[in-house]
């Protein structure tokens, strides 16, 4: 199992954008470091979503999220992407497995339950392999 | 010449590209680009003649579906820009 390794702001970050946005899902970039078996999430880029159906589905608006994706490699590296369902599920849903399209990267989830919020990640292998679930951690400051 | 960049994700090599291509317009770029690297990026990239549904293509910086899609002109030095876009849902 890889696993993905948050700063404590990257983490509350994308908890608070989710909380924001609610009702509607959010997005945005991930950006860090990344090696086989590890990405490291040190900062995040907010990404607008153009989706015509915002409760249910994200779609990054393009021009944002090219910007987005230069911004991070300003910094670093892309490590993946991130997304909120409102209200739940905590696992990537078959649109997400469906649309994934970026090969060794991770998708993130935040989950707005009736719960805390919960935070997961899969990597994305490919068609072939699919969602591989990732290891959340958190690094304190 | 216009340049073409694309991300390791969408290479057929696994490593990001930036290379300079032949063509007035994007579709002409793409084309001239897999003539010479092989036909993974139209595939990846183009159905029916237009841009794929979660494939972004740039002119500059500028998506080209607000432009005049794979028939948007380019001229030296114009950089078009491949990713894959992002999406999903519950």
């Amino acid at each position: 199992m890889t696993r993905i390794v948050f700063s404590q702001d990257a983490y509350d970050e994308i908890i608070e954008h989710a909380r924001e946005g609610k009702p509607y899902e959010i997005c945005g970039v991930l950006g860090g470091e990344r090696d086989d078996d590890e990405g490291r999430v040190e900062f995040t880029r907010r990404v607008e979503n153009v989706s015509e159906t915002p409760r249910v589905n994200y779609l990054m608006e393009p021009e944002d999220q090219l910007e987005a994706i230069d911004d991070v490699e300003e910094r670093g590296e892309v490590v993946g992407f991130y997304h909120s369902h409102p209200e739940g599920p905590e696992q990537p849903s078959e649109t997400d497995e469906a649309r994934a399209n970026w090969p060794r990267h991770s998708y993130v989830i935040v989950s707005l339950g009736p719960d805390e919020p919960f935070v997961g990640s899969w990597l994305w292998t490919g068609e072939d392999g699919g969602f591989e679930e990732e290891e959340v951690v958190v690094e304190s400051d | 010449m216009p340049v073409i960049r694309i991300p390791a994700v969408i290479s057929e090599t696994g490593g990001a590209r930036k290379v300079d291509v032949e063509g007035e317009t994007v579709l002409e770029a793409i084309r001239a680009y897999s003539e010479e690297h092989g036909p993974e990026l139209e595939e990846n990239v183009l159905g029916d003649g237009e841009v794929k549904e979660y494939i972004n293509v740039y002119v500059n910086g500028k998506d080209v579906r607000n432009l005049d899609g794979v028939d948007t002109s380019v001229d030296d030095d114009d950089e078009i820009r491949i990713i894959p876009a992002a999406s999903g849902g519950q």
